[in-house]
């Protein structure tokens, strides 16, 4: 399995996706530069990832700049192809407004940023992202921004919800032998119907706000339940079972 | 060739949250102004454009807030040309 | 131009014809006049300063350079320091605390560092007073504005309110970063025919004469202030720390220098003069945002630039590397050979100055007079009683001073990096080392009210307060940097006061083996209503070898022992108790624990032994701030298990309430408690109780329910 991590001018979790793949055994990862035409591993990658920070400083709209970046058509013809595009937290954002993902993330609803640990419930577990862990599991994921309340209009967002584009939701806390109630009163930014991760209509192109890099290194704060979202894309790859 | 200075705001549209807007209002009201009513709060942009003619600078500026400036999902804008030397 | 508007003295005038041997010109006048000005020359602390002991094990880079370094094992270095924003904070408070941490942050990458974390010292008027909230909400969003776009987490910090801060809150920036020891940039390797670079912005009018305008008491209301005021762009920033690491790397550069304080004056002055040379720098080589007078550019303190010395075949490398970024780069000047500083403008040399001149300006020793009621403010209040023990405790909790600040620090990512290992409102902040085991530590403190009630034991309580956290957390002392914040150093009280505080500090850190590696001074700290209270803050850093020994609190359980280690009291004087239940106007009264080395020596061997032991399970923290009372308060929230206490026919307000001394609450399961009272050995360690129920239970005194205690803390202070 190849990844590749973009970065844009001002993405501050391109690193920090690296090493918690590499500290999943997933394979090589290489950093693209947003200005690079295209991707350097031969064969291109398995994986691409948007990851989080504020790619060009978050000026003009939070993602809009970055998604006008050189290396976009790149990850566009990519995604075309059925490749796997991952983006997380301003990467989301990215994917938004380059409209490789349905919506828009507007201020938190408190207009602050929200930097802190999270509940979310996994609805589909049939996606290459999630496919180790379970339907209605609930896991833990850090959230740290400040543009994250996902909108669509009414009906829209009634089609995408009836479309199971909703990977994951903002819940309450799991409860032994219970299912968790999950909706936008969980939701930390106001997100509509608790969104916090939805995936393209194909199912190869998935956004998240919340960082599971930030939970996937051992003896670090807020916990290891990210390391179950790695876990996914190595199964999907058989990465582990090649060795 | 012809110079214009173009202005164009951009607001959140009716229907999308504008939390800064509600925001905004709330204080204002806080503040003794009760006869605000409906504050949105948008971006404003500034920039010089030269075209041929002040319809083909229209259709420029309509093309760059359309690809860049305003996320029509949530936003719409409008925009204020002026001839300038 | 007169040379009073330049801020210089009829003496500091003479002193200066008489080195240049002539009369300086206008630009000299100013330029000089910068230099010496308080903010950049430390002239009125400078003696008092070469107090602090500069010796210890870990100790790479002490005083002198952007920051101090100490050896965490591994071949890797920690730099750090801290930095005080308060003035530009109380003009523009969001701009203001942003490009104080801007500013903290270059001085990290200025030592070849990837600033790692950072951490915040904030002192606010009362919540609700005066522009005081106002002020507090801009400048937490302003350090998280600019923290989270930067990318450097913000891990830990600390608050405290009072009314001597309305009008001038204090905004102390913590910065840390990781170095590799054999990488460590020096402001001494410049060398003749060197290029002198700019990185970065360009330059603008932005925070002109910002450096003398800090040494000026503020003046209420002042509009033109604003003038001053320097606008941060964190993602300039963020661009300028990836392309300086990248140069690095390439070892393209020879030397850097962050451009702050009277901007690039005063970076490149600084850098010719420890490297014993020349410079000349020419004015239409700097990249400008608007026209300027030469004067301008030189004291302009736009953000995000760096200069760089560079060897001038690796030149064009360094642009290529820059272009790469989208930074603007331009040789502006050239190092020289004969030791003059010199400003050139098409051809004409403009300002021709020993470099000696502007790096050594002379010192001041201002006179001190012991405060006038210093024997009254010593004086601890006599019989001092609560009516209502359980009362106070959750009035003390639900203040701004014991109440969570969940609602700041969730504003600031914490965790980008990846190297946080504790979390923000934790008495210690926490990083893992790269490639390795180890956890680097950090606490910072500060006690104005019990540095007003007596400037020497205040301080030396603060010091010893910072070692004790690392100590009970498992940490060896690595080293302290600090801020010292006061008022005008021209009123002799003021001075007693600041002489008094540095004193206090250097004593500890000589007895602890602490060498302090960096500080930073505010003085004139004050408004039309008088000055702050004495307010040295520290961060002391602290090395713990495997994070397995890191030693932490809110892990007791049903059927726990609860232990107190120390002394059973320290002293009431200055106490949170007593500022905010005994006294009627928040003012704080007494002085507070009496410092002894040997006693502190004791307890951080012991608390340090108690930390290497796997088999002792244990919860803990420091008895600080509320005394015993809210220590146990935070254990049981923090652990969600109750306490019973029974603390005998003792004083209930000396044993709950007071704070001080070497003393440290733990909670230790029955099984390891023998073990744990043998670490403890020759120091004194009470039983107090034992963990479980719902409530914190002092017999005799009072009950509160932990529900009752959580609803405070957690909502309280707003």
């Amino acid at each position: 399995m190849k990844t590749a991590v973009v970065v844009f001018p001002g993405s501050n979790c391109d690193a920090d996706v690296a090493r918690a793949i590499a500290d999943s055994d997933l394979g090589p990862v290489e950093m693209v530069w947003h200005d690079e035409g295209d991707f350097k591993s031969a064969g291109g990658p398995d994986l691409v990832v948007l990851p989080g920070g504020f790619a060009h400083g978050d000026y003009l709209r939070s993602g809009a700049l970055a998604a006008k970046s050189r290396i976009m058509k790149a990850v566009k013809s990519h995604a075309d192809g059925g490749g796997l595009v991952l983006g997380i937290c301003n990467g989301f954002q990215v994917l938004t407004e380059a409209r490789l993902l349905p919506g828009a993330l507007l201020p938190n609803k408190n207009l602050r940023f929200i930097c802190a640990p999270c509940h979310v419930r996994v609805e589909r577990s049939d996606t290459p992202f999630t496919k180790a862990f379970k339907e209605g599991q609930v896991v833990q994921f850090p959230i740290a921004h400040h543009e994250g309340l996902y909108f669509l209009p009414p009906d829209e967002l009634a089609a995408l919800e009836s479309r199971g584009q909703v990977v994951f939701r903002y819940s309450a806390p799991a409860k032994f032998g219970e299912p968790a109630d999950a909706g936008e009163r969980y939701s930390p930014n106001g997100s509509l119907n608790g969104i916090a991760g939805v995936i393209n209509k194909r199912g190869n192109v998935l956004g998240l706000m919340p960082h599971p890099e930030r939970s996937t290194l051992k003896n670090l704060i807020r916990g290891t339940d990210g390391r179950v979202f790695w876990q996914s894309l190595g199964e999907y790859f058989g990465v582990w079972g090649d060795k | 060739m012809m110079r214009f200075r173009v202005d164009v705001t951009v607001l959140p549209k009716d229907g999308v949250l504008d939390i800064q807007g509600k925001a905004v209002e709330h204080t204002l009201k806080r503040s003794g102004y009760s006869a605000v009513d409906d504050v949105r709060v948008g971006r404003f942009i500034r920039f010089s454009v030269e075209a041929k003619s002040e319809s083909a600078a229209g259709t420029l500026v309509d093309s760059a807030a359309d690809d860049l400036l305003a996320n029509g999902l949530i936003e719409s804008y409008t925009y204020k040309l002026e001839r300038i030397q | 131009m007169n040379y009073r508007d330049a801020g210089l003295s009829d003496g500091e005038y003479n002193k200066i014809k008489e080195m240049l041997g002539r009369e300086p010109n206008d630009l000299e006048t100013i330029l000089t006049g910068v230099m010496w000005s308080e903010h950049c020359s430390y002239k009125s602390t400078r003696r008092l300063l070469a107090k602090f002991p500069q010796k210890g094990r870990y100790l790479v880079q002490g005083p002198g350079e952007n920051a101090g370094v100490v050896d965490c094992h591994g071949g890797w270095g920690m730099a750090f320091k801290v930095e005080s924003h308060n003035h530009p904070s109380a003009v523009a408070p969001y701009q203001g605390a942003a490009t104080g941490v801007g500013g903290i942050i270059r001085d990290i990458l200025a030592m070849g560092a990837r600033p790692a974390a950072s951490m915040d010292g904030l002192f606010f008027g009362m919540p609700g007073s005066g522009r005081s909230s106002a002020l507090a909400e801009g400048i937490v969003e302003g350090i998280a504005g600019y923290g989270n776009a930067v990318g450097v987490p913000t891990i830990g910090g600390k608050t405290f309110y009072d009314p001597c801060f309305e009008g001038n809150p204090l905004v102390n920036a913590f910065s840390c970063g990781i170095v590799r020891l054999d990488r460590i940039v020096s402001s001494k390797t410049a060398r003749v025919g060197d290029l002198a670079v700019l990185l970065g912005s360009k330059t603008g009018r932005d925070g002109i004469a910002g450096a003398s305008f800090a040494s000026r008491e503020l003046d209420e209301g002042n509009r033109e202030s604003r003038g001053h005021i320097q606008i941060g762009d964190p993602f300039e920033e963020k661009l300028l720390i990836e392309c300086c690491l990248d140069l690095l790397e390439s070892e393209l550069i020879v030397s850097m220098q962050d451009m702050g304080a009277a901007g690039i004056l005063s970076s490149s002055s600084e850098i010719a003069h420890k490297s014993g040379v020349g410079i000349e720098i020419v004015c239409e080589r700097i990249p400008l945002r608007e026209e300027m007078e030469p004067w301008e550019i030189f004291l302009s303190e736009s953000q995000e630039r760096m200069l760089l010395i560079v060897s001038p075949d690796k030149y064009e490398d360094v642009r290529a590397t820059a272009d790469h970024y989208a930074l603007e780069c331009a040789a502006a000047g050239s190092i020289t050979d004969d030791g003059r500083y010199r400003v050139i403008r098409n051809g004409v040399t403009l300002a021709d100055l020993p470099v000696g001149i502007l790096g050594d300006a002379p010192a001041i020793d201002w006179p001190a007079a012991v405060p006038a009621d210093m024997d009254e403010r010593r004086a601890v209040p006599r019989d001092m009683k609560s009516s209502d023990p359980g009362g106070d405790l959750l009035k003390m909790i639900g203040s701004p001073h014991g109440s969570c600040r969940r609602d700041i620090w969730t504003q600031y990512d914490c965790q980008v990096q990846l190297r946080t290992a504790a979390e923000p409102g934790e008495p210690v902040s926490a990083l893992r080392m790269p490639d390795s085991d180890s956890l680097v530590l950090f606490a910072m403190e500060a006690e104005p009210w019990k540095c007003r009630a007596d400037p020497r034991i205040g301080a030396m309580e603060t010091m010893a307060h910072s070692i004790r956290v690392l100590a009970l957390a498992g940490a060896d002392v690595l080293g302290m940097t600090n801020c010292l914040n006061f008022p005008s150093p021209e009123h002799p009280e003021n001075y007693y006061e600041l002489v008094q505080c540095v004193e206090g500090l250097a004593a500890v850190c000589r007895d602890m083996e602490c060498p302090v590696v960096s500080g930073n001074v505010s003085l004139y700290n004050e408004t039309p209503r008088g000055g702050i209270y004495p307010t040295p803050l520290v961060v002391t850093a602290g090395l713990v070898p495997h994070y397995t020994y890191f030693v932490s609190g809110g892990h007791a359980r049903e059927g726990d022992e609860v232990y107190l280690a120390g002394p059973t009291s320290g002293s009431l004087g200055s106490s949170r108790w007593q500022v905010l239940c005994h006294s009627k106007d928040m003012r704080p009264k007494g002085a507070s624990w009496m410092y002894d080395a040997a006693k502190e020596k004791d307890f951080v061997s012991k608390a340090v032994l108690v930390s290497r032991k796997a088999d002792i399970k244990k919860s803990a923290r420091v008895v600080a701030g509320g005394g015993l009372a809210v220590a146990l308060a935070k254990e049981v929230i923090f652990s969600g298990v109750g306490m019973t206490i029974d603390i005998a026919d003792k004083n209930p307000e000396e044993v709950l309430f007071s704070e001080g001394g070497p003393r440290a609450l733990y909670v230790i399961p029955p099984a390891s408690a023998e073990k744990f009272v043998s670490c403890w050995k020759g120091f004194p360690v009470t039983r107090l109780g034992t963990a479980g129920g719902n409530s914190l239970v002092v017999k005799g005194c009072f009950e509160v329910s932990r529900d009752d205690l959580a609803a405070e803390f957690f909502g309280g202070g707003k």
